[in-house]
């Protein structure tokens, strides 16, 4: 368990190595540089604005200060927002982001298994059948679009729940619904094809034959093996939600960490690009560690590997 | 194979029902400059944002161009990114997939080391950095997708490499003094074809849907290129009156991928059924 702890870490910190590089030296291949916008600065001053930034500087002294401040978690000044730290702004706008994750992610936690579980239950019957056309549905549609009729009907025609906005829990409605509907219609596929092959095995016969009771076998015997393939689903399913996020606050105005990478993008603000994909990476990372303890908990055959 | 596999799709009437309303979609994008009466830019400002009508089935927006002409060559658009990402990746993941599968050992662990860390990045942020540096046109969105795309399908296929290599027929090829290279192409690659053609089928929905992602909040076609992505997103601008506008190319881009994700399902079931629990 240790060692399979220690070469995860090892993994991890190259990985967001590789991702540091990558977008340090992709960023200044990128014609256009972050002074250069509307008006044209006098010469002397850009000079001055790039000295303060440390523009001036050779290339592998940048990337050097670069990795060092990330190692702290520092990624030093906004570009554009003048007089505000990068990780400043992570910090105000990363609990919004965290926060519509966590809801659409328990949304589809707590939509998905029984869903799947009932449509597994009751396979070939028109449960089944309407469940499962409803999930590949699910998958299929984009969230900009159910998020705009969902705006349309219960915001603009019915008038029910704010339109944009994060708020008070009534503005978190919709988004968390829009960015649900996806991971929720994923689990639920996964969770039926995982029970139907579990229990059609060997020890829910024996559980059945000992005359425990229908409820029990599925959901004490059968569901916990099913669970281990959903679980494995939940490390792709955050990497969605992370990025899923950033359409989801642009439709819905919130304040999160996607909506400021968009502005950062078009804004050619490179140290709020950078930060934000770090912290992306980062979350991303750990996600997938967790998965992997998760697995190694449930399913103790995976442990010794 | 691909006979009974033939009987097998032929009874599963969803994916021949999404089978025939890609190639009618296909058809369509093709012929676009046949059907539209209208082109895609021709502006007509008196005409402008009428809800849909006789002349305009799916109406016009704020510059009175015509939706459904739009909607017709943004299909071009919108298809041919999909598709052509789709097998860029799956080519690159082909080649390298099946270097690390059929060589193993430390060259194997080597490249599923770095398969593995390319695959932790967060594909959707790596794609949008890419694109400003190669450009916001459709070559740029093919290039940066197929970057990020093809890790998936490298490590599909070395996985179905590794047990075609300890096949009897394998073994056979190379006692005779068969070169890598041939046993590689002519024998294992045919093999797997099944669940290639089944990764491909989802691949292209992915793909379609990224750009559309991306074209949405702003980071990916540019004018004058226009995808649905494009289109959801001018009409999303003015879609609180003009509901038509986002509703049009929302609906098309649902269906097509609906389309695709049945016709996936299906394919797996006929060429692929032992693994019918990946999802």
């Amino acid at each position: 368990m240790l060692v399979f702890f220690v070469r995860k870490c090892f993994t991890i910190i190259a990985t967001l190595f590789v991702l540091a590089t990558i977008t340090f030296f992709l960023l200044r291949v990128v014609p256009g540089g972050p002074f250069d916008s509307d008006k044209a600065l006098p010469p002397d001053i850009k000079a001055n604005v790039e000295a303060k930034f440390g523009l001036n500087k050779p290339l592998w002294e940048q990337y050097g200060s670069y990795l060092w401040g990330i190692s702290r978690f520092d990624f030093g000044p906004s570009f554009k927002y003048m007089g505000r730290n990068v990780t400043e702004i992570i910090l105000d706008t990363l609990p919004t982001s965290m926060e519509l994750g966590v809801y659409s992610l328990f949304l589809a936690v707590i939509l998905g298994i029984p869903i799947g579980v009932l449509s597994a239950y009751k396979q070939n019957t028109w449960v089944d059948f309407s469940s499962m056309f409803l999930a590949v549905a699910g998958i299929s549609l984009p969230s900009y679009f159910v998020g705009a009729i969902l705006i349309y009907f219960f915001a603009l025609h019915w008038n029910l729940l704010p339109p944009a906005l994060w708020e008070e829990w009534v503005h978190k409605i919709l988004p968390t619904i829009t960015l649900g509907t996806r991971p929720a219609s994923l689990i639920a596929r996964l969770t039926r094809a995982a029970l139907l092959e579990s229990i059609r095995s060997d020890y829910v016969r024996t559980a059945r034959a000992k005359g425990v009771s229908e409820f029990k076998v599925v959901v004490k015997h059968a569901l916990r093996n099913s669970l281990i393939p959903v679980v494995t689903l939940l490390g792709p399913l955050a990497a969605f939600i992370l990025t899923g996020t950033f359409v989801i606050e642009y439709i819905f105005a919130i304040p999160g960490m996607g909506k400021y990478f968009i502005d950062a993008v078009t804004n050619r603000d490179y140290p709020l690009v950078m930060g934000v994909t770090m912290i992306f990476g980062f979350m991303l990372v750990t996600a997938n560690l967790l998965v992997d303890i998760a697995y190694a908990i449930i399913d103790p055959r995976v442990r010794i590997r | 194979m691909f006979l009974e596999s033939w009987k097998r799709i032929k009874k599963h009437k969803p994916s021949l029902v999404s089978f025939a309303i890609l190639l009618i979609f296909t058809l369509m994008a093709v012929a676009a400059p046949l059907i539209a009466q209208f082109s895609y830019f021709e502006q007509n400002a008196e005409h402008a944002l009428q809800f849909p009508n006789q002349t305009y089935w799916f109406g016009t927006d704020s510059l009175g161009r015509d939706l459904f002409s739009r909607i017709l060559y943004g299909a071009r658009i919108s298809l041919s990114v999909g598709f052509f990402t789709a097998v860029f990746s799956l080519f690159i993941g082909i080649i390298y997939g099946s270097i690390a599968g059929y060589v193993g050992g430390r060259v194997d662990s080597f490249l599923m080391r770095v398969a593995d860390i390319l695959n932790a990045l967060p594909s959707l942020l790596v794609t949008v950095l890419l694109m400003l540096v190669v450009g916001r046109g459709p070559l740029g969105i093919f290039l940066a997708l197929g970057f990020v795309g093809w890790v998936g399908e490298a490590r599909l296929v070395r996985g179905q490499v590794l047990q075609m290599k300890e096949m009897l027929f394998v073994e056979a090829a190379r006692s005779l003094g068969l070169k890598p290279f041939r046993i590689l192409f002519q024998h294992i690659l045919p093999n797997i074809l099944g669940p290639v053609i089944v990764s491909l089928t989802f691949g292209i929905p992915q793909n379609i849907m990224a750009e559309s992602f991306l074209s949405f909040v702003g980071l990916g076609l540019e004018p004058p290129y226009a995808s649905w992505g494009t289109l959801a997103n001018e009409g999303w601008r003015a879609y609180r009156t003009y509901p038509y506008l986002i509703f049009f190319p929302g609906i098309v881009l649902f269906i097509t991928i609906l389309a695709f994700n049945f016709l996936g399902d299906g394919l797996r079931d006929a060429l692929d059924p032992q693994s019918s629990k990946r999802v």
